[in-house]
């Protein structure tokens, strides 16, 4: 996959053209999957949300635990302050990056993409950590560019709302700044 | 009473012009003898000299205005989301390759490891002969590299390296490798580490605290949260700037649309920003050249684990590289160098997730890691990307990797792993979705030698953006003359990394800062006569 791609990394169509790869059903699966992106209005970020809407947060609240593994501290207050993360880290985003990423986050939501691409047979809230992390391991060691393109984008962002936190320093062992200068700077 | 005293609330108090744009409230024509269009090491440098000579200067900058007050917390989503382009987020078009540019007061120079390093003599040979560049000499520049240096304060860290950095080092030295101490622009530096998030001490000279502030004072004025949407122009050349107030999230325009109007214009917005501003303005381009041959110093890295802390969260993040590499006799080279190792950017850096992720973490502050930066864009086979602009005008970069290029990643991978065990490390592994923990760097160059090197595969970054509006003589090769001039518009110049025709082959800061001074120099001689 070294051929230069034209447009955006996560481009719909060559996202599914890929996933279509070796299956008829898979072709039948891409085809739905436009024609249902077609008639799809994504919906609005969730309440408190810029970006994320309601079907990204069971998305991402799924991921957390499986991509940040037992370092994962789940408690309400961790799982909305990391969401509130990824929020931040989306918006932030040109128009372009947006776009991208909402493209692959719709894509994420349709069903027959779900079991096929991502081999996840229930949605992302009812899936097993197992099944997650089976899916994420799946797109790492793809052969295929844009669906390690699409584990490094969900992982990274999942990452990050978790070890940006405060909350995860022990699991780093990361003392914070020094505490002389947050003092002397703080005073 | 803080200990570190608030730059701009004390300015603004004793009169400095700055504005934020969100807050205006109607259309508005702005005048000036010369406006800047962004803040970063040209922008800033250029404002000092040109207020300096008594010119009237308006700055631009599209992001915000954020000060040591700010940077207290010294927290790593705050200093990414507020101060850098797209939050940290943003990317070459193909997600490929991540890119780390400034966007608030100071640009780049606000968040960058203070790395400060004079253009390579063989790098300014180069431009003199493959693209006409004059008056560059190695001696004709020495002046204007030291006037900076002595400006900000850059001489070589005196105080002992960080581990990380002197692991760096210690591999070099048992291999036999040439490495040096790298000079910094800080004054009174506290040694924390956390340059990246902006400077919570003043210490580090960037443009927020040295030449913006000069030339507020000496009445230059300061407009942010502005993005200059399109470069207008007539018969004779620029005409104008049209400009559009963003509200307070730094994205949404308020609906203020703002004229500027001025003698002359300064593009300085970095080598993305400033071509896709020329792009969506329709600059004259005959030979197509703006965008093209964008450099970045294209990185990769390796993790290396020692048997004792490292803890290169702490302490002055870049004090130790090597050009072991970077001259070879054939192919590509690179430069050795290290990053700061602050968890929210390790957590990208390792490229695992779950329990493999939980143990990187758990082992970080053991870690080590080096980085090379490839001398891209001075061969055929290292053209550089091309910026061109999406539907509504933003920059997109695309950059692609000859087999050339991804033989040099894959031997820097091998020079990297190779110094780490010279230093003594239990284990290497490279940054990349096949990296595994190498026990020996026989098993490591055995390894490495097979690993796939390909986009997404390698865990690829930029923090340096060179090119897109090169300068020469030759109008044909270079958008801008040997001083920055537009060649087909009098009244325009670029002092920004857009500037440079290839990529530098050391960190770009003083590289902007001595040609800028040179080049705002000349313009304000000319604007004065």
């Amino acid at each position: 996959m070294n051929e230069p791609l034209d447009g955006p990394g996560l481009d719909r169509r060559r996202f599914l053209q890929l996933s279509a790869g070796s299956a008829a059903a898979l072709g039948l699966a891409a085809t739905s999957a436009q024609l249902a992106g077609c008639a799809r209005k994504a919906p609005p970020p969730a309440p408190g949300h810029q970006y994320l809407t309601a079907e990204d947060l069971v998305l991402f609240g799924a991921l957390l635990p499986v991509v940040n593994g037992s370092a994962w501290v789940d408690s309400a207050e961790t799982r909305t302050e990391a969401l509130r993360r990824i929020d931040v880290c989306c918006i932030a985003l040109d128009p372009a990056a947006q776009a991208q990423t909402r493209q692959l986050l719709e894509l994420l939501q349709f069903g027959l993409f779900r079991r096929l691409a991502c081999g996840l047979s229930r949605p992302w809230g009812e899936a097993t950590h197992e099944e997650l992390a089976a899916f994420l391991q799946r797109w790492r060691e793809s052969g295929v560019e844009l669906f390690n393109a699409g584990y490094r984008g969900l992982s990274k962002l999942a990452a990050i709302g978790w070890w940006s936190q405060r909350a995860s320093w022990s699991a780093s062992r990361y003392p914070g700044p020094p505490a002389f200068a947050v003092q002397t700077l703080n005073a | 009473m803080p200990v570190i005293n608030d730059l701009y609330r004390d300015g603004i108090a004793g009169g400095w012009r700055v504005r934020n744009a969100a807050e205006l409230t109607a259309d508005a024509t702005l005048e000036a003898d010369v406006v800047i269009v962004g803040s970063g090491a040209g922008g800033g440098t250029a404002a000092e000299v040109l207020t300096a000579a008594g010119l009237k200067v308006l700055m631009l900058e599209e992001g915000g205005l954020y000060t040591a007050t700010d940077f207290r917390d010294m927290d790593e989503l705050r200093g990414f989301s507020t101060l850098y382009q797209e939050g940290g987020g943003r990317m070459t078009s193909d997600g490929a390759v991540a890119i780390f540019q400034g966007r608030s007061v100071g640009g780049t120079t606000t968040v960058n490891w203070t790395t400060s390093l004079r253009t390579p003599d063989q790098t300014l040979a180069h431009w003199a002969s493959e693209y006409g560049l004059k008056d560059a000499s190695a001696e004709a520049m020495a002046p204007w590299f030291a006037r900076m240096e002595e400006r900000l304060g850059i001489a070589p860290w005196a105080a002992e390296p960080n581990r990380n950095n002197a692991l760096l080092r210690d591999g070099c030295q048992a291999l036999g490798w040439s490495w040096k101490t790298i000079p910094r622009n800080v004054r009174g530096c506290w040694n924390l580490g956390y340059c990246g998030l902006g400077c919570p001490t003043n210490a580090k000279q960037s443009m927020l605290v040295t030449t913006i502030p000069a030339a507020l004072a000496a009445g230059m004025e300061l407009l942010h949260h502005a993005r200059v949407e399109r470069v207008l122009f007539d018969a004779r050349g620029v005409s104008g700037l049209s400009v559009r107030a963003l509200g307070t999230d730094l994205r949404t325009p308020t609906g203020v649309t703002l004229t500027v109007k001025a003698r002359h214009y300064v593009l300085a917005g970095g080598a993305l920003n400033t071509p896709a501003l020329l792009l969506r303005s329709q600059a004259p381009d005959p030979h197509e050249l703006v965008g093209r041959r964008t450099c970045i110093h294209p990185v990769n890295a390796t993790v290396a684990l020692f048997a004792d802390p490292v803890q290169g969260f702490h302490g002055a993040p870049q004090s130790i590289y090597s050009d072991h590499f970077l001259w070879p006799a054939q192919g590509i080279g690179y430069k050795l160098e290290v990053p700061p190792l602050q968890p929210m950017l390790m957590s990208g850096l390792f490229g695992s997730h779950g329990e493999q992720l939980r143990q990187d973490m758990a082992r970080m502050d053991r870690a080590q890691v080096n980085i090379a930066l490839v001398r891209d864009g001075f061969v055929p086979e290292s053209p550089g990307g091309t910026v061109r602009i999406d539907d509504r005008g933003q920059p997109l970069l695309d950059y692609d990797f000859s087999e050339a290029l991804w033989a040099t990643l894959r031997q820097a991978y091998l020079s990297m792993a190779e110094a780490q065990f010279a230093a003594g490390a239990q284990s290497v592994r490279a940054a990349h979705l096949d990296g595994r923990d190498y026990g020996s760097w026989a098993e490591a160059k055995a390894g490495l030698a097979g690993i796939a090197m390909k986009k997404q595969r390698v865990t690829l970054y930029t923090a340096h953006l060179m090119g897109g509006c090169p300068m020469g003589e030759d109008s044909r090769r270079c958008v801008v003359d040997s001083h920055g001039r537009h060649h087909a518009l009098p009244n325009l110049s670029i002092f920004d990394g857009s500037m440079f025709p290839t990529s530098i082959g050391a960190n770009p800061q003083l590289s902007i800062y001595g040609f800028v001074a040179r080049n705002a120099t000349r313009l304000a001689t000319a604007l004065k006569a």
